[in-house]
């Protein structure tokens, strides 16, 4: 067929490939090659600096603070404009907004904020918080206790003859892991509710583990060759493994896992990612990580996660989107402790120091 | 021919027995020893071997992969080995360059605080075993103490030496000061008889899980307040003593198969 030749003799049809071909062309380099707006910007506003030293001022009675952080051997109370209140030092601590367990040669104490006692306990160990749950764990004996921080009273005590590697809890359920492999989720009479064993692994372990906010859920990473992510849910007979996959991981440590987006997904440090699991569909949704994950705080309403991590003694902060954009990227001094979200602030804990940031996406 | 095979199997199993104990190694100076396994310690048994800390190095009991580490709390690293035992060593500070192969007397890190504890758990069986039979065997060392033993009946306490005069009835033996450290042996059988027969043995093997907490199996499974009295002194209740006169014996074979002996003539009237 014999086309009518325009200007230059290129037909219509080519001149439209080549336009759409150049465009296409331009529109890679500007995508690779020219910076474009995120969507969204991070602003960092400092709010404060707090030194961590003994004060003079104190916690009011029947009053609760705003914030409380840990710093090895120092708990600190905050009001509500971050200011210090109160400072417990002690190498054995944990600490909750509504009370204080501090573990020394006669026993272990428990406190209001203000220090007002409220139980002590003929009992050494290493007092652990999770959620506002109380635990007392003895590595040298193995017993792992459940304590009434209103009251001072045990709920449950278990001894095993194998290290505790995982300890998770809400009101009403505690998630245990063990180096042997072995996960126990306990009520709070005691009662075993589930005893599992992952297994499928040439070392037999657990690494990580999680409950979710509602208990019905539990999340694990176990053994070595493979490691594997393991998920089990609350069903009519009790708890099923519901999904599973290799991690491609070999972790000998402790591996962060948790449940974030209000129980919707799950986070799992990987190697040089976090992998999040969708619970709907169990689809793995890999962020942009490196080094040793420490802590997350999720930030459903603006879709942002914050990430602090451990690379090599260099401690890091990254904030970043579902869709594995990076907002915000600093380095932390290395003594950070942990990071702490009250309201709309983030506070970064160190050996000596409070620093209190407002991150605000817009 | 029968004669022959069941010499060459109990060679064979010599051989893997001495190969097995050879195939290890202290970790740490066999002298610095605080504590024994299955000794009093707070209202529980005693896990491993605990040793006295002067920051020294800490070696591997034998080649194995690293499978766990943590810097928090008392620092703990746990090797894998071939043979279904996994070693602990509870309250090191590990070596920085670690690999997560360790052969035989490598060096893992360094003795933290004032003791570090080294346990070893057999796998398969899922229970922890007294580690001195698994190591070894230390030379020149002490026959274990016979230490103390007293009589208890309610508030009545006779300790004996020599030959005692009693009341019939129910009594409690209590023996204290028997386990030793440093270049004394340890016991890891006591035995008590009364007139020739045996009324109580207790043997620091193994501890394991049961129901109802951790249990020293000696065969029987022990809860730790049936072997120890509140004080953490080794008893063996409910004996009863009728009237007559008998040898009471008390028996310790140490951790190298020595048996010392200690009797008492008693007078029940």
């Amino acid at each position: 067929m014999d086309y009518p030749r325009e200007k230059g003799g290129v037909r219509p049809r080519m001149k439209q490939r080549g336009v759409f071909l150049i465009g296409l062309i331009l529109i890679t380099v500007y995508y690779f090659l020219f910076p474009r707006g995120s969507g969204k910007e991070i602003i960092v506003s400092p709010d404060s600096l707090t030194i961590l030293e003994l004060t003079d001022s104190a916690v009011s009675p029947s009053s609760i603070p705003a914030s409380v952080v840990r710093n090895g051997s120092n708990t600190g109370y905050l009001d509500s404009d971050h200011e210090l209140l109160t400072l417990f030092q002690a190498e054995r601590m944990a600490a909750d907004r509504h009370w204080i367990a501090v573990s020394g040669d006669d026993g272990l104490s428990l406190m209001e904020p203000d220090g007002r006692l409220i139980s002590r306990i003929q009992d050494s160990g290493y007092p652990i918080v999770r959620n506002g749950q109380l635990f007392l764990y003895r590595n040298d004996s193995g017993i792992l206790s459940k304590i009434n921080p209103q009251n001072g009273r045990y709920l449950w005590s278990m001894e095993y003859i194998s290290a505790i590697t995982v300890l998770d809890g809400i009101p009403g359920k505690t998630l245990v892991g063990l180096l042997d492999g072995r996960v126990e989720l306990i009520d709070d009479s005691g009662k075993v509710l589930l005893k599992y064993r992952p297994g499928g692994s040439r070392v037999e372990a657990v690494y990580g583990g999680a409950l979710s906010g509602d208990g019905s859920k539990i999340a694990l990473i176990s053994g070595l060759d493979p490691q594997r992510f393991v998920l089990l849910e609350e069903r009519k007979n009790g708890y099923r493994p519901v999904a599973h996959h290799d991690t491609d991981t070999d972790f000998r440590r402790l591996v962060s896992i948790d449940f974030i987006r209000h129980d919707g997904q799950v986070l799992y440090e990987n190697n040089g990612f976090v992998n999040a699991v969708n619970l709907n569909g169990y689809g793995i949704h890999p962020l942009r990580f490196s080094g040793r994950l420490m802590n997350v705080i999720d930030n459903p309403v603006n879709d942002t996660l914050l990430l602090f991590g451990k690379d090599d003694g260099k401690d890091s902060i990254k904030i970043l989107t579902w869709k594995d954009r990076t907002l915000f990227e600093s380095s932390l001094p290395s003594d950070t402790a942990e990071i702490v979200r009250d309201r709309d602030y983030t506070l970064i804990v160190t050996g000596n120091s409070i620093a209190v940031l407002e991150f605000s996406v817009r | 021919m029968n004669k022959i095979l069941r010499y060459f199997l109990i060679f064979s199993t010599l051989s893997i027995i001495a190969f097995t104990v050879d195939a290890r190694e202290w970790p740490d100076n066999p002298t610095f020893v605080m504590e024994p396994f299955g000794a009093a310690k707070g209202g529980h048994f005693s896990r491993g071997l605990s040793f006295l800390s002067e920051g020294q190095r800490v070696k591997a009991w034998g080649g194995g992969e690293v499978i766990w580490t943590s810097d928090s709390g008392d620092g703990l690293l746990v090797v894998e080995h071939e043979d279904g035992f996994r070693s602990s060593y509870n309250g090191i500070e590990k070596r920085p360059d670690l690999n997560r192969s360790v052969t035989r007397g490598e060096w893992l890190g360094y003795a933290g605080g004032d003791s570090w504890l080294f346990e070893i758990t057999d796998i398969k069986q899922s229970r922890i075993v007294d580690p001195i039979t698994l190591l070894p065997s230390r030379k020149n060392l002490n026959s274990a103490p016979v230490g103390v033993v007293e009589l208890v009946n309610g508030s009545r306490h006779l300790e004996l030496m020599g030959e005692v005069e009693l009341p019939p009835g129910r009594w409690t033996v209590v023996v204290s000061d028997f386990l030793s450290s440093g270049h004394d042996a340890i016991p890891v059988e006591v035995s008590l008889f009364w007139v020739g027969e045996s009324i109580g043995s207790l043997r620091f093997d193994a501890l394991e899980e049961s129901d109802n907490g951790v249990v020293l199996e000696t065969p029987e499974p022990f809860l730790f307040r049936h072997v120890y009295n509140p004080d953490g002194q080794l008893w063996f209740p409910d004996v009863l003593l009728n009237a007559g006169t008998g040898t009471l014996e008390l028996r310790i074979r140490d951790e190298i198969g020595r048996v010392v002996s200690r009797s008492w003539k008693l007078t029940v009237r």
